[in-house]
């Protein structure tokens, strides 16, 4: 209710900021509700939308793959930690926009390249993340895994991952948005679809109810997997807690 | 169905074992220690807190390497032990905590273990929903339910009401008598390790050390209320004597 609330107070605003501003700057709600509309018809905005939800899947998917594994082997192991941290440190403190420029320079303006950059730069924050998680596994817990000589896998599954998956998800949330931000500007820059590449073009005819149109409809789509994935992952994982210590929403 | 196991014995020397202070001391806590157990033998470890019995089985159990020594397992045994505390796996049902230690052994023979522990109508139900002496009980469970040729037992019945400690022992000394296994025992209760030890160790404080090894040669289960007060009467000289 709180959130219904809040987010029609938000249209409000936006609708009196259109009347102020003039609908060349900031064009009313329902004006870049037609436009979406009139894109969503044409097909347009569905090819595009999915041209960037591709992308966002597969440079997350990487990214937190690799991002889990690595995180868990240095947390783990200080020999690891040593070898993997001064590469961490580099990668985390590299503007996105560099890596996004170098990869195209070096891989060509390609989907790989464009992918690779995402990754990229989602790679050494969830691996700092999942590094903590690895870090505060439970030794209690490793030894009754040493005493009845789990197997990897076991300990893997039954042992580790229960207590990294809030880690887990606290990386795939800030994930999510961090990617599909840059995502379109990996568009924006190299490719030739993607709603990056539809709000670069619509910003060189300053076509603001355009760019709106496509931000806000990408945004839902943001907001549809979060509600319909990441949430119901999280609950999914805290099945077990007693339910007076669950969060309450 | 009892199977016959090939259980070994337990042959215990540490040197030094030694823990850092905060303070950077080296303080020993087991030193000159030396114990064996014959096959198929169960042993009370009686000594007074903080001696180093915990510690003493963390190293048996090969959880710490950082001792000078030699511990000499039943070759190829299973290990089955219960920590101090419950230590299950909050986020796996009780069965699940059962099956994940046993993967090997079938699903009617866990649920009866299950039910000999009196945890059958928890089954489904996670650590978190069920109570302490119950915790306690899956925990004795998922020890033997690995079928074990070394049982490893860090005050088991501590903490529990005397009417479901004392059905639990007797549910141990079922299990000890059904399929031997080399035992040890750690406990505060002078009674229960009379019981349902084939020897008694008792140990002295730190550096821990063995006061006395008293063996009780009468069968497990057939011991006369006399015989027991007399060991005791003999533990108590024992200990007095040092
Ligand atoms: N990780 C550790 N670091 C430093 N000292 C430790 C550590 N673990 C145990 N000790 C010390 O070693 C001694 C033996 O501890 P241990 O837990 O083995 O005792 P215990 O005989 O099992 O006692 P209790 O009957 O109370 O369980 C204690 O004095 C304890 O303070
Ligand atoms: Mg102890």
């Amino acid at each position: 209710m709180a959130r219904i609330v809040s987010l029609l107070t938000m249209l409000a605003c936006w609708q009196a900021g259109a009347g102020i501003a003039g609908p060349r700057l900031l064009p009313a709600p329902m004006a870049v509700g037609a436009a979406m509309l009139a894109e969503a018809r044409s097909g347009a905005l569905f090819a595009n939308l999915g041209a960037t939800l591709a992308r966002v899947i597969a440079a997350f998917v990487i990214a937190m793959a690799i991002g889990s594994a690595l995180g868990l082997w240095m947390g783990r192991s200080r020999l690891a930690d040593r070898l993997a941290d001064p590469w961490l440190v580099v990668l985390l403190n590299l503007p996105a926009l560099v890596i996004i420029v170098l990869a195209y320079i070096w891989g060509g303006l390609t989907e790989t390249a464009a992918i690779a950059a995402v990754a990229l730069n989602k790679l050494p924050s969830a691996t700092v993340t999942l590094r903590e998680g690895a870090r505060a596994l439970d030794p209690k817990l490793d030894d009754l895994a040493h005493v009845f000589s789990f197997s990897r896998a076991t300990w893997l599954r039954h042992v580790a991952a229960p207590q990294l998956a809030p880690y887990f998800a606290a990386a795939a949330r800030a994930g999510l948005s961090l990617v599909w931000k840059i995502v379109l500007v990996v568009e924006l820059i190299g490719r030739p679809n993607g709603v990056g590449f539809e709000i670069g073009s619509a910003f060189q005819l300053f076509d603001v109810t355009r760019i709106l149109a496509y931000s806000l409809a990408f945004v839902a789509v943001m907001l549809a997997i979060e509600i319909f994935l990441v949430q119901p992952f999280e609950q999914h994982a805290a099945r077990w807690r007693p339910s007076s210590s669950r969060r309450q929403n | 169905m009892p199977r016959v196991g090939v259980p070994a014995a337990l042959d215990v020397r540490i040197d030094g074992k030694f823990f850092q202070s905060a303070a950077g001391k080296r303080i020993p806590v087991l030193s000159d220690f030396a114990l064996r157990i014959e096959t198929g033998e169960v042993a009370a470890l009686v000594g007074p807190s903080g001696c180093g019995k915990t510690t003493l089985l963390r190293l048996i159990a090969g959880l710490d390497p950082d001792y000078k020594g030699n511990i000499v397992k039943p070759a190829r045994g299973r290990l089955g032990m219960v920590f101090q505390e419950p230590r299950l796996l909050p986020w796996r049902s009780v069965f699940e905590n059962l099956r994940i230690a046993a993967p090997g052994a079938a699903h009617d023979d866990l649920d009866a273990l299950l039910t000999a522990f009196q945890l059958g109508d928890c089954r489904d139900r996670y650590p978190g929903e069920i109570s302490g002496g119950m915790a306690r009980r899956l925990a004795l469970a998922r020890a033997f339910a690995v079928e074990p040729d070394l049982l490893l037992l860090d005050e088991p019945f501590v903490s529990l009401d005397a009417k479901l400690a004392a059905s639990l022992r007797e549910e141990l000394a079922l299990m000890v008598e059904r399929r031997p296994v080399t035992t040890l025992l750690v406990t505060h209760d002078m009674d229960e390790a009379i019981t349902l030890a084939d020897r008694l160790i008792l140990l002295s404080g730190r550096p821990c050390g063995v006061i006395a090894d008293i063996g009780i040669s009468e069968r497990r289960g057939a011991r006369p209320p006399e015989l027991i007060a007399a060991i005791r009467v003999e533990a108590a000289r024992r200990l007095a004597n040092v």
